[in-house]
């Protein structure tokens, strides 16, 4: 009996092949899905080895341009609390690519053979050995995407100096490191050169940031252990400035988290959705399977079978069916995970992580591979196993018992639908279950891809809404600050507005904040701004108070949900020359430094800064096509480099454009993460509707004896596919608006705010789209087998 | 003599050296060799033979649910084995009436729309008069609305029934049509196909492995081993209700 029993499991997959293929590839549909619970912590450990590696700092000041001989060093390295210290000048300024100019950061290693903290490791190529060598830190992909920097390891590149010469830097191989990796990943273009360079190109010497780690990183070790490192740069210089405040990193954070952190609220959303789909597919799946073989039950106990000897049998096959999905299921979904943190790697932090596979993940895949399908198959064996023998071996593999539900009843008074609509409908009730759970599957595929639909485009108006409003259509900066050149003060305005086509020119000054302990950017911005606020709450500062330097602040929503701050509350801005308070006099709404900017006026911002000019302007055309912005840029320099400022100058419709590409991607990003749950919704459809067909071949021959042509019994069986596929539609869009909701109530928490859902129909229609036609197309070939099948044939076997 | 049956037999349905072979090579198996047999309309034939003689084969044959290995087949008029697929889903539709052991009811259909479902397939009007009517016919006026599950099976028979004849086929064949009834209820059933051989005139060919019901048919057709071995004139056929078994 039990090698006997044995061989029936195996036959069972043998035998229906199509059905035991069907089965394993949506179980490993289902357990590939998991993998998204992977991908953070694969992603987290990723860069925990990298922040190991690359030694990031935990500590970080900015003097303004100290010097420090090695003995120094030396001695700033062993002070107490101090694992590793190093000094590192960097240097901001314009990269030629072609005919256009990028802002590129030009960052100077003390000695490459020696690095203590931030750790650039040579990717490709190698370490530059003279002052006009350098590491590019763009990997190809990210200078394909951005298409800002065409250097590849052996060109040479033309950077401007500080006196405004252009010098050729000849690029002998690739760097990484997490610090700078963000800057990157930002677009930016990074350089790794030479300390020395830096301080040739920039015109100052020494360093301008010192980067610490620390033995004890609590807040208390590390403020003191500033404290003395302060100390020790006064005592080498005692004129030292800073021109920032203190970066203190807490151990979990790392460069390009925040932005990470977004995403992985995203993926937990899909993970949760993806095991849901995953428990909901497998128990159909093994309840079908356990169903259909109710008649072999019963002759199996009519002829003296136990009930635990027949159970075994079935979990044998369940078992067999799971494991093979397990098995690819794992391996599609290592794929997967590894695909997703290699790209969102690259993509938020610029590293190029190695490959993972999480433990968890393998746990997570075989509960469910072999555990759920045990305990899915279950509840179906035990209902089998107690229905009479009689009635088992009666049921010939269809419902017999169908009519005695009030449903059924309900859909018998149907009378208005056309027929092969109504006897679609009552057969998609003869198996209520499978029914509703084939209509839940594609009702979470349709609800993913609506709810994400709908994310994307709310995150992307909100971008769009914020980049709108940010400088004008050209800024033009200053890009020296020595001897000979003009500053750019009110008379560079005077030239500016001069120049024909230009409407508006605003002075712009920006600074590095702490506003109420949150590190964000304070900005200084005329009392007539064409920046275009949106004020939630409170006013705008007036003229006069922008003339008197008045301090008063309009802050982000974000920053004032954070701290609670509201109007006529007292802001404390500490800045890099100290703690500064501000007047609250309004909210605005914008997205501007994810809601956590702070406005203040203009020559308040200067005064306090004890910035002598804006050095930065803000400059609007009369014409609004990019065409007419270029020449007018054109127009714009020739005028001030004539009339004896050195300016660079940025147009903002490429940017924007750069921007729109980069939101383009993130919808692109959010819209993929939700492919999984669609597959696995799809296939449980094709699924479901193939063994719907599969075990209605006997049906399907009765028709035909009757003389049914196949075209009519197509119509039949589509009226049923449409039904499920609708009804799965119609729920997806409720669950579509849930998910939604909850998505971005988790991305509205990361950004401190709370944004309101657009939820666009289009998304709606797609789905619609999308299921009608998987439904109509899986249900083809098992029809087209079912109806070439002669009806003598299939109504011989049962 | 009865007064459906023509002076001048006119065959419905004419086999010469009809056989078919299932599987190939050593598995295969000849289910009926050369079988030679003419059906005049308005006869009630029985085919009566042991289990595994080719009586079901017979019969897929002439209802063209099978197609034939070798031989020929004319049915009402057709030669069966040169019609494509498509004519020959129409022929089932238009010209035969099949009757099953397990009775092969749509189950998520009512007794009512089973009956009905034919008439649609072959296009008629007024579909649920005359569903209704067939299915009075057989003493069903009642159970119209009800779903095979809530029958018995003998009154699923009669919707079969009902559903075989509904559309007016020239033949109406029938595999076991009381397998799976008790005495009681297959008396019934038998009654019914009696009356519509006799009163309607239809041709009924009925499959069965039970000898006592061969005592009510016009001609007995003996099978074994996939071979006729005898065609007999019953000239005094009882009526359903004295068979007995
Ligand atoms: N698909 C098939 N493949 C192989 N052999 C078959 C197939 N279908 C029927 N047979 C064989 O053909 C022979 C005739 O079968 P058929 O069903 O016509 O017998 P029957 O007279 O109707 O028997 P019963 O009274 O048991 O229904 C049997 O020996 C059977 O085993
Ligand atoms: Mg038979």
């Amino acid at each position: 009996m039990r090698s006997a029993l044995t061989r029936r499991s195996w036959r069972e997959l043998t035998h229906r092949r199509v059905r035991a293929t069907l089965t394993v590839a949506t179980l490993a549909a289902a357990i590939a899905g998991l993998w998204l619970f992977a991908t953070p912590s694969l992603m987290n450990s990723a860069i925990d080895d990298r922040v190991a590696t690359d030694r990031v700092h935990e500590v970080l000041l900015k003097p303004g341009g100290i010097r420090i001989t090695d003995a120094e060093l030396a001695r700033l390295r062993s002070l107490p609390n101090v694992a590793g210290l190093d000094g590192r000048a960097t240097f901001w300024t314009d990269l030629e690519v072609g005919d256009q100019l990028r802002r590129v950061w030009v960052v100077g290693v003390h000695d490459f053979a020696d690095q203590q903290v931030n750790v650039v490791s040579v990717a490709a190529g190698v370490a530059p050995r003279q002052h006009n060598e350098t590491l590019e830190g763009l990997t190809e992909a990210q200078n394909e995407r951005t298409g800002r920097f065409r250097g590849g390891v052996g060109d040479t590149v033309e950077i401007r100096a500080a006196d405004g010469s252009w010098r050729p830097l000849h690029i002998t191989g690739r760097g990484q490191t997490l610090e700078f990796g963000s800057t990157v990943v930002e677009d930016n273009p990074v350089l790794y050169v030479p300390s020395e360079t830096v301080n040739e190109l920039a015109g100052y010497q020494g360093f301008t940031r010192i980067e610490a780690r620390l033995v004890d990183h609590s807040p208390a070790a590390a403020a003191s252990t500033v404290d003395t490192v302060r100390a020790g740069l006064g005592a080498i210089d005692p004129g030292v400035v800073y021109n920032d405040i203190t970066e203190f990193r807490p151990p979990d954070e790392w460069p390009g988290k925040e932005g990470f952190d977004r995403f992985v609220s995203l993926f937990w959303v899909i993970a949760g959705v993806s095991l849901l789909s995953a428990i909901v597919l497998v128990g159909t799946t093994m309840t079908t399977l356990v169903r259909d073989q109710t008649r072999e039950i019963g002759i199996m106990k009519a002829v003296g079978g136990r009930g635990r000897t027949i159970a075994r049998s079935f979990l044998a096959t369940a078992l067999l069916l799971g494991g093979a999905a397990t098995l690819v299921g794992i391996a599609v979904g290592v794929l997967l995970a590894n695909l997703l943190v290699a790209y969102l790697g690259g993509r938020f932090v610029g590293l190029e992580p190695g490959w993972q596979v999480s433990p968890l993940a393998v746990g997570l895949s075989l509960a469910v591979g072999l555990g759920v399908t045990a305990l899915a198959s279950l509840p179906a064996l035990w209902r089998a196993a107690r229905v009479p023998v009689r009635e088992a071996l009666e049921t010939a593999g269809i419902e017999a018992r169908y009519g005695v539900a009030r449903l059924d009843r309900a859909l018998a008074r149907a009378r208005f639908l056309p027929r092969p609509a109504q006897y679609g409908l009552r057969n998609a009730a003869r198996r209520k279950g499978r029914s509703l759970s084939t209509a839940a599957l594609v009702a979470f595929a349709v609800g993913t891809v609506v709810a994400f639909g709908a994310v994307s485009l709310t995150l992307v108006a909100i971008s769009e809404q914020t980049e709108k409003l940010e400088g004008g259509d050209i800024v033009v900066y200053g890009v020296t600050s020595s001897g000979d050149r003009l500053p750019l003060d009110a008379r560079a305005r005077e030239a500016m507005l001069r120049v024909d086509g230009v409407a508006a020119a605003q002075p712009f000054a920006q600074s590095h904040v702490a506003a109420d302990e949150i590190d964000t950017w304070a900005w200084g911005l005329p009392a007539d701004t064409i920046y275009d606020y949106e004020l939630v709450r409170g006013r705008w500062f007036s003229a006069e108070e922008a003339a008197s330097k008045a301090r008063v602040a309009v802050i982000g929503r974000a920053l004032a949900s954070q701290t609670g701050l509201d109007i006529g509350d007292t802001v404390d801005v500490e800045d890099r020359t100290g703690l500064v308070a501000y007047e609250v006099i309004g909210v605005d709404d914008r997205m501007v430094n994810d809601g956590e900017g702070l406005f203040v006026p203009v020559d308040t911002l200067l005064e306090v800064n004890r910035f002598d000019d804006p050095s930065v302007f803000w400059v609007t055309g009369a014409s609004l096509e990019a065409a007419g912005i270029e020449q007018l840029n054109g127009r714009l320099s020739q005028a001030l480099s004539s009339a004896g400022y050195s300016v660079g100058t940025a147009l903002r419709h490429v940017e924007r454009e750069a921007e729109r590409s980069e939101a383009r991607t993130i919808v692109a990003i959010i819209m993929a993460l939700g492919l999984p749950l669609v597959a696995v919704g799809m296939i449980g459809l094709v699924s479901a509707l193939t063994t719907n067909v599969l075990e209605r071949q006997r049906e399907i021959a009765i028709l035909r004896s009757l003389g049914a042509r196949s075209r009519q019994i197509r119509r039949i069986y589509r009226a049923e596919g449409l039904a499920l596929a609708l009804l799965g539609w119609l729920a997806g869009i409720g669950v579509g608006y849930v998910l939604g909701r909850v998505v971005l109530h988790f991305i509205g928490n990361s950004f401190h705010t709370s944004f309101a859902l657009r939820f666009p129909l289009w998304p709606l229609g797609v789905a619609l789209v999308m299921t009608v036609v998987v439904a109509l197309a899986v249900l083809q070939i098992p029809l087209r087998r079912a109806c070439r099948l002669q009806p003598g044939e299939a109504l011989r076997y049962e | 003599m009865s007064p459906a049956t023509p002076a001048v037999p006119e065959p419905v349905a004419v086999l010469s050296d009809l056989g078919k072979t299932y599987g190939e090579g050593a598995s295969a198996v000849e289910a009926l060799r050369a079988a030679s047999l003419s059906i005049d309309r308005g006869e009630l034939v029985v085919v009566l033979g042991p289990s595994g003689s080719g009586k079901t084969t017979l019969l897929n044959l002439i209802g063209a649910l099978e197609r034939p290995s070798r031989g020929t087949l004319v049915v009402v008029g057709r030669e069966l084995e040169t019609l494509d697929e498509g004519e020959r889903t129409s022929f089932r539709r238009e010209q035969v009436g099949f009757v099953f052991q397990f009775f092969n009811l749509v189950p998520s259909l009512t007794a009512l729309e089973n009956v009905a479902l034919v008439l649609e397939l072959t296009g008629r009007d007024d579909v649920e008069r005359r569903a209704t009517h067939a299915l009075e016919a057989v003493g069903l006026g009642d159970r119209l609305d009800h779903f095979p599950a809530q029958l018995s099976g003998g009154e699923q028979q009669r919707v079969a029934i009902a559903r075989a004849v509904a559309k007016d086929p020239a033949l109406v064949l029938c595999d076991e049509p009381t397998g799976a009834l008790d005495l009681e209820t297959g008396r019934l059933v038998l009654e019914e196909l009696r009356r519509l051989n006799r009163e309607d005139g239809r041709t009924v060919l009925m499959v069965t492995h039970n000898s006592a019901i061969a005592a009510m048919a016009d001609r007995v057709v003996r099978m074994r081993s996939g071979e006729i071995v005898a065609v007999e004139r019953n000239e005094h056929p009882v009526e359903a209700s004295q068979v007995s078994w």
